[in-house]
């Protein structure tokens, strides 16, 4: 036997005899232990290794019998209950086709070194689950609340719908786009469209993606197994038994294409709500052995000339439906599960990233998986090998421009979010693309150049600082992490800089006075670390910049974040008096310290009062 | 005790009509015992030639030659030092002595059983520990029988071991004098042995602690063995025993069972997520 789960053939062993002492301690009646040919012929689709066999005197006098089995991985994982001779499946809910109770959620635990106790407990649950099933109580809650998962069990193909759609209430028309592998619905055609060129890009020439319309059915409560639709009628009487107009939303949606009709229907589950998913199968081609190919949908009509109503009726018929499973991938969803708050404010928000570099792209990276709707990366430069040790970016994507390449990775991963890329510099920027700036919640300039963020200031203060800006940068060696907000009150960034972008707070200070590193060509300087030490940095400015977007301060803040004492001494550097004057304790560091960026009349601001005077 | 493959001298001629050298007899007989359907292939050992059988166990082959010796007929074994004096039929004498001479010769061969037994209770210690023979010559010398008690007499016999071996690691060979089962005066083998019965002694002292119950004791020895055999057998005897409140439980006594094991089972987690 294998050492599974580094218990071993001598732990499975042990776990046994100790579960059989367990049963034989605490078992009020005699139980029975199962042969491995009995456990094979009773569970065949399951790995079961060993098995018992209690019997259960009900409240109904009827006597039952529970099993308890285990797999080689025991006591690792935890033994599974069944009953025996189960009712037919969907009869109850928590037992699969087997038998197999459904006790704990997926996130239980349970204590490996006491395997007995585990089947004690379990032993308990099954028993207690089958009294509550036969009191009937919690057969119709169960079946409603978790009616995703019944669904599945009832579903007749494997292929999920994936949906884009916000499932809440009224039933309405919704379009779907068949692909090979991949059934995708929108609400809408530009939504639909909009996500499929993200996620497999443009078509080719004049093609497009050619998306039909579908239906979505709200229903007042889940549905129970016994309304799950067979054929099209039962999808019909579903649907009336929402309502008249529901019920009219299908049959306009069948009479309008004389094709089979994707219905999804939604309901409010126990966690929020959920969505499955039915298609119809009247409109399937009949091929003959002749060769001849019916087409039984449209049979005695011309397609023009067949009433809606008789292709409603036909489309709705005996015929059977195909019940499926839906992925959700529409934005809330896929950012929070729907229980996130921030989540639609976020998606209603525009930054624009200047610098598409180590740190740009990883606070973009984080950024957009936090759901940020939509993102403009500015950078000219190309994207190169050395970049590749700590950006989000890989060898796909040398030689490729930096915010194209980002754009299109960050599209391609996340369809539903509208992200563009910009081949411009800071300066162009500035010149030619004031309404993108101006119409961002948040620019974020993360280009360590003071050339290009000291224009983006002088733009920045001279427009009456009406979108905020956060400045990102790190230190030698990311020993220290920058994040600098500029709002309307506080200093600008000019305030805390030198004329040639030294900022007037520095972190580390290093013994050899070099930050940097050159590589040999002319003016080519880099300064060295890994995506490790970076980390801490992009999540200190990533962090600034979810709060500017979502609860921003009053005032200019800057944050930083400092390394490890140890690790800064060890590379031969020291704290600067800036940091010590904070009065924190620096003995261990790895800290994030938060200071106001004070205002001093700086020759930028005196930009912004010219400007005033310019415009009087 | 394994058979022997036995050569008269003469015939155990090289290629070039040289004498044969200890190492190519055996090569010879490994090649021979070699019909190609074994799974894993016959190996040339120090001592003999080991062939392997599909269920895990192996068997021993030495190579002889039989040596006339001023009309006297000697055997000598094909071992890695060269053709060394030994025979197996003069170590399959002194066991059988052995046997004769102890009070309770059957015991002896049980105590040997049982202690080798111990010794490859781990495949972690394979080819570290000292060879079963080593450990025959031992349990031999040390041997402490009790006719009323195995469990006291093996105890006793691992104990006296373990002492002889703090006292000495060196084992002599039995019967070819001058010659030693183990090597030097540190032997790294014997040294194991000595520290896994140490170890032994300690897990088994619960035994004589006055509150030891039936079942601790069978923990104590499925662990000095790495087994579930003790373990199960007090199983087995605690569930013919046992005797049960009813003939069949009732849903509420199960029910009963949930909050009784009520850690054992965490529906919540442990509160760790990633």
């Amino acid at each position: 036997m294998p050492n599974v789960a580094g218990f071993g053939a001598l732990g499975f062993e042990r776990a046994i005899v100790r579960l059989e002492a367990a049963l034989r301690e605490h078992l009020p009646a005699p139980h029975r232990r199962l042969t491995t040919e009995e456990v094979k012929a009773a569970y065949p689709s399951r790995s079961f290794e060993r098995g018992w066999r209690i019997d259960m005197l009900c409240s109904d006098d009827v006597t039952r019998q529970i099993d308890l089995l285990v797999t080689r991985a025991f006591p690792a994982g935890y033994p599974r209950t069944a009953l025996v001779n189960p009712p037919d499946m969907l009869t109850w809910p928590h037992v699969e086709r087997d038998g197999i109770l459904c006790l704990l959620p997926v996130l239980a635990e349970v204590d490996a070194e006491d395997p007995g106790q585990v089947g004690l407990n379990l032993i308990g649950r099954s028993a207690r689950l089958i009294e509550e099933l036969l009191v009937g109580d919690i057969v119709e809650r169960d079946f409603r609340e978790e009616f995703l998962t019944y669904w599945f069990y009832a579903s007749d193909v494997r292929t999920k719908v994936t949906s884009l759609i916000d499932p809440v209430c009224p039933s309405r028309k919704i379009r779907v786009w068949r692909g090979e592998d991949m059934v995708v619905a929108g609400e809408n055609e530009a939504q639909l469209n909009h996500w499929l060129v993200n996620r497999f890009g443009k078509r080719s020439g004049k093609k497009t993606f050619h998306t039909e319309s579908a239906a979505f059915l709200w229903l007042p409560q889940p549905p129970l197994p016994s309304d799950y639709p067979q054929t099209g009628a039962d999808l019909i009487a579903l649907a009336t038994s929402a309502g008249e107009v529901d019920a009219a939303i299908l049959a306009d949606v069948a009479g309008a294409h004389h094709k089979d009709v994707l219905v999804l229907i939604g309901a409010e589950g126990r966690g929020g709500a959920g969505l499955v998913a039915a298609t119809t199968t009247a409109a399937r081609k009949i091929s003959s052995r002749d060769g001849h190919v019916e087409k039984p949908l449209t049979k005695g009509f011309t397609a023009a000339g067949m009433p809606p109503a008789i292709a409603a009726a036909r489309v709705y018929s005996a015929a059977r439906v195909l019940k499926s499973e839906v992925s959700r991938a529409d934005a809330a969803w896929v950012h929070g599960r729907g229980k996130d708050p921030r989540t639609a404010r976020l998606l209603a928000k525009q930054i624009t990233v200047i610098g598409g570099g180590a740190i740009g792209s990883s606070v973009t990276a984080r950024l957009v998986r936090a759901g940020v709707g939509t993102s403009h990366i500015v950078d000219p430069q190309d994207f190169d090998w050395p970049n590749i040790g700590r950006h989000e970016l890989g060898a796909s994507s040398v030689g490729k421009n930096k915010a194209f390449e980002l754009a299109a990775r960050f599209s391609q991963d996340f369809p539903h979010l509208a992200i563009t890329g910009h081949n411009v510099g800071a300066q162009r920027l500035i010149d030619g693309y004031e309404d993108l700036l101006a119409n961002s919640d948040l620019i974020i300039a993360t280009t360590g150049s003071w050339d290009a963020e000291g224009a983006l200031n002088r733009w920045h203060v001279v427009n009456g600082r009406k979108v905020p800006i956060l400045y990102g940068w790190t230190e030698k060696h990311a020993a220290a992490g920058h994040a600098v907000l500029i709002e309307v009150k506080g200093g600008c960034l000019r305030c805390g800089m030198s004329p040639t972008g030294t900022p007037t707070f520095k972190a580390s200070l290093w013994a050899d006075g070099q930050n940097t590193v050159e590589e040999p060509s002319c003016g080519n300087h880099f300064t060295p670390y890994g995506a490790v030490e970076l980390g801490h940095v992009v999540d200190v400015i990533a962090e600034t910049a979810l709060g500017a977007l979502l609860d921003p301060p009053l005032a200019s803040r800057h944050h930083i974040w400092l390394t490890g004492t140890a690790r800064l001494e060890a590379e031969g550097a020291m704290w600067t008096d800036n940091v010590t004057l904070l009065g924190e304790d620096l003995a261990v560091g790895q800290k994030i310290l938060s200071r106001d960026w004070p205002a001093r009349e700086c020759p930028a601001c005196a930009l912004a009062e010219d400007a005033l005077i310019a415009a009087e | 005790m394994d058979d022997g493959v036995y050569f008269m001298k003469a015939d155990l001629v090289g290629d070039r009509g040289a004498e044969m050298t200890s190492l190519q007899a055996r090569q010879m007989v490994r090649d021979a015992v070699d019909d190609g359907g074994f799974k894993r292939k016959p190996e040339v050992r120090p001592n003999c030639v080991r062939i392997f059988y599909e269920k895990g166990y192996h068997v021993d082959m030495p190579v002889y030659r039989k040596v006339e010796e001023n009309g006297t007929t000697v055997y000598e074994l094909a071992s890695s030092s060269g053709w060394k004096r030994s025979d197996a039929r003069d170590v399959t004498k002194w066991f059988d002595d052995a046997r004769s001479n102890s009070n309770d010769g059957a015991q002896l061969r049980r105590l040997v059983r049982e202690i080798k037994k111990f010794a490859r209770s781990r495949t972690s210690w394979s080819g570290s520990i000292l060879s079963g023979f080593g450990i025959t010559a031992l349990v031999v010398d040390c041997q402490r029988l009790n006719a009323n008690r195995e469990d006291r007499a093996l105890y006793d016999t691992m104990k006296a071991v373990r002492d002889r071996l703090n006292y000495n690691l060196v084992v002599a060979h039995p019967v070819t004098p001058n010659d030693f089962i183990t090597s030097g005066s540190d032997d790294a083998k014997a040294r194991m042995l000595r520290d896994k019965l140490s170890q032994a002694l300690t897990w088994l002292a619960p035994l004589f602690e006055t509150d030891c119950t039936r079942s601790q004791a069978l923990d104590c020895w499925d662990k000095v063995y790495n087994t579930t055999y003790f373990s199960e057998r007090g199983e087995d005897e605690a569930r013919a025993a046992a005797s049960y409140a009813a003939p069949i439980a009732t849903s509420a006594a199960l029910i009963g069972l949930e909050s009784y094991a009520g850690a054992a089972v965490s529906s919540s987690g442990g509160g760790r997520h990633a």
